[in-house]
């Protein structure tokens, strides 16, 4: 059986194509405003990617904060549980999940059966999302893609106190107006970023093996800060952490 | 909306209570008494021939207020200054101002100095609930409120009135018990936001006209098919967002129970006249679901909700914590932690119509109800 999965997020839509279990396509589009557009360019590319024809996939999955945008959906998969199957499709032991993508940060935790138990939300602002780390970046003058190794070579940490991005960013132009080394300020703020994902995921109660999905989930100065705050030895990413809830949609469009 | 639609009037007065009262105060010439929820005896108020009118400050845009009270004061709080502030209070005679909070303490005093030439009382409920000398110290204060509210309107408090006042309002609140059963059997046309705005608009308008009002609806109507709709408890102070209980309506779910002020909680028991009077009330009072600011011997507090929650057959909570309530925010985790024990599910909402994104809202209870509906994927 062929089924697509189709995250509709913020800034990205993402499109997952899954044939008998196994991934064989990807493809994604910026969001922008016309959001079915977007649907349909990540699709076109996934498809794409697979080699095969779109009349081949039998259902799709649809999630994501734009998930009413994707028409041909055959079933609507809220985003708590696109994230968790996700996370029991990649890594079978695994009991509680993260996703931070760009303007949401989730954590939850679920049963053997990838039933959802508990579940946690960013409620306050922006500042436990992705789009805390590109303001930051901004401010830096550091292309994103850098910043999360430029905070691996810090060793001095500092706290970041603001709770909200703007004054965080305030903070960050005090550090650097301080001299503070970039590499340190760099730490701050994923340290401060994993302080807050930390705090939601201990909301919901922390299992083994967590998952983390979402884009951030590239940045090494971030997963790495997780891990430390945390205190566990490792925390599993699947290859392009943020399809996860693509591949959530497509898997349980598959088992319906 | 159809203007024929009897459930039309309940939502009307809640969109505009003060142009309604405005005209009511005109036609009766009746002296008008404010109250900030919860807890006021409005039995009393009306027994000295006035009219009481809750003052409901959750989901009024802030604008002046932030001038005099502090930025994480909840919403409630912050809106009733506004109104205030805005002039919309003119109407009132005076205002209770009852103590359930340090927030509601702090409110009263503002509320003497902003307004110093409209009359204003502080209800000093006592916090722990149960004690007798808390019960005999509630008695003295409803005294105190009496001589106060016999002061604005002539009229002295006898017990032929209270008691007339006490049966209209058992009346009431026993027509609302009903329509809140009636959302149980019959949620089709019963639905959770038509039914809570039955509850919201009883504190904005006379009782009688409201019972009058009651009497237009589809008592009759017949009981929907059984359904497999999650049952839900709702613990919390007010309906705010306003939105909530319509949400709960659009994902399904059936309130089964709840301890809002303007809920379940303000109907389930009623004063049994006796001959003191004040003491009908004061044990009414004391027998209420204790408010999260009360207190109460924490492991009681945590038993008791377990009961009410068993009792109401409901499958799952969910807690409506107005931001900046620093009083429901101590008191929520012990009661997560006994459901979890006691594997109830449960969704904390932090909310605020000050702050809060419905589609947030939207995402959770949908998550929500599938962990509910024992959903797998």
């Amino acid at each position: 059986m062929i089924t697509a999965g189709i995250d509709c997020g913020a800034k990205n839509t993402k499109t997952v194509i899954i044939k008998d279990g196994k991934i064989i396509g990807k493809g994604q589009a910026m969001t922008g405003f016309e959001q079915a557009m977007a649907v349909k360019a990540s699709f076109e590319m996934a498809i794409k990617n697979a080699g095969i024809e779109p009349k081949e996939v039998e259902h799709i999955g649809g999630t994501g904060s734009g998930a009413k945008s994707i028409k041909a959906a055959t079933i609507q998969v809220n985003e708590i549980k696109a994230m968790t199957v996700a996370a029991g499709y990649f890594f079978p032991t695994s009991r509680t999940v993260a996703d931070v993508g760009a303007e949401e940060a989730r954590a939850a935790k679920f049963d053997e059966n990838g039933a959802v138990i508990d579940f946690a939300i960013n409620e306050k602002c922006a500042a436990g999302s992705g789009a805390f780390i590109e303001s930051m970046a901004r401010a830096l003058e550091t292309p994103l893609a850098e910043l999360g190794a430029l905070a691996l070579s810090s060793g001095n940490p500092i706290p970041l106190n603001a709770q909200c991005v703007i004054f965080a960013e305030s903070e960050v132009v005090g550090l650097i107006h301080a001299k503070t080394e970039i590499n340190d300020i760099s730490r701050a703020i994923h340290d401060a970023m994993a302080s807050r994902i930390v705090s939601l995921i201990r909301r919901v109660g922390v299992n083994p093996d967590i998952v983390m999905l979402g884009g951030l989930a590239h940045n090494p100065g971030f997963t790495t800060a997780l891990q430390r705050e945390l205190g566990v030895d490792k925390i599993y990413i699947p290859v392009d952490p943020e399809y996860g809830s693509a591949v959530g949609a497509a898997v349980v469009a598959a088992r319906k | 909306m159809n203007k024929s639609d009897p459930w039309v009037p309940f939502a009307d007065i809640i969109r505009d209570p003060w142009s309604k009262i405005k005209a009511t105060k005109a036609k009766t010439g009746k002296k008008i008494i404010g109250h900030i929820l919860p807890d006021v005896p409005e039995e009393l108020i009306h027994a000295a021939g006035a009219i009481p009118i809750a003052v409901a400050g959750a989901g009024i845009p802030i604008s002046l207020s932030q001038a005099h009270i502090p930025g994480y004061s909840c919403s409630h709080a912050m809106g009733a200054l506004e109104l205030g502030l805005r002039g919309e209070l003119d109407v009132l005679d005076g205002m209770i101002i009852p103590y359930v909070c340090d927030t509601t303490r702090n409110l009263y005093h503002l509320w003497r100095n902003l307004f110093p030439d409209s009359p204003c009382e502080f209800l000093r409920l006592p916090k722990k609930i149960g004690d007798s000398n808390a019960k005999q110290y509630l008695k003295e204060e409803y005294l105190r409120i009496s001589k106060w509210l016999e002061g604005i309107t002539g009229n002295k408090i006898v017990d032929d009135t209270l008691v007339s006042s006490i049966s209209i309002y058992n009346k009431s609140r026993d027509q609302l018990r009903s329509a809140y059963q009636m959302m149980g059997t019959s949620p089709s046309s019963w639905t959770a936001s038509r039914v809570i705005s039955l509850f919201e608009s009883a504190v904005r308008v006379p009782r009688e006209e409201h019972l009058t009002m009651l009497e237009r609806l589809p008592w009759n109507v017949s009981a929907d098919p059984e359904t497999d709709h999650p049952r839900i408890y709702v613990r919390g102070k007010v309906w705010d967002p306003a939105e909530i209980t319509a949400l709960f309506d659009e994902y399904g779910f059936t309130l089964v129970g709840d301890e809002i002020v303007t809920g379940n909680r303000s109907v389930v028991i009623d004063p049994i006249i006796q001959e003191d009077l004040l003491q009908s009330l004061v044990d009414r009072h004391m027998s209420l679901i204790p408010y999260t600011g009360y207190h109460i011997e924490p492991s009681q507090m945590i038993d008791d909700f377990l009961a009410r929650i068993k009792n109401s057959k409901a499958q799952g909570v969910v807690f409506l914590n107005p931001k900046f309530c620093e009083a429901a925010a101590f008191d929520t985790p012990d009661l997560i932690f006994a459901l979890q024990k006691n594997s109830i599910p449960n969704l904390a909402l932090e909310t605020s119509s000050r702050g809060t994104s419905l589609s947030q809202i939207r995402l959770r209870l949908e998550a929500f109800k599938e962990i509910l509906a024992g959903d797998l994927p």
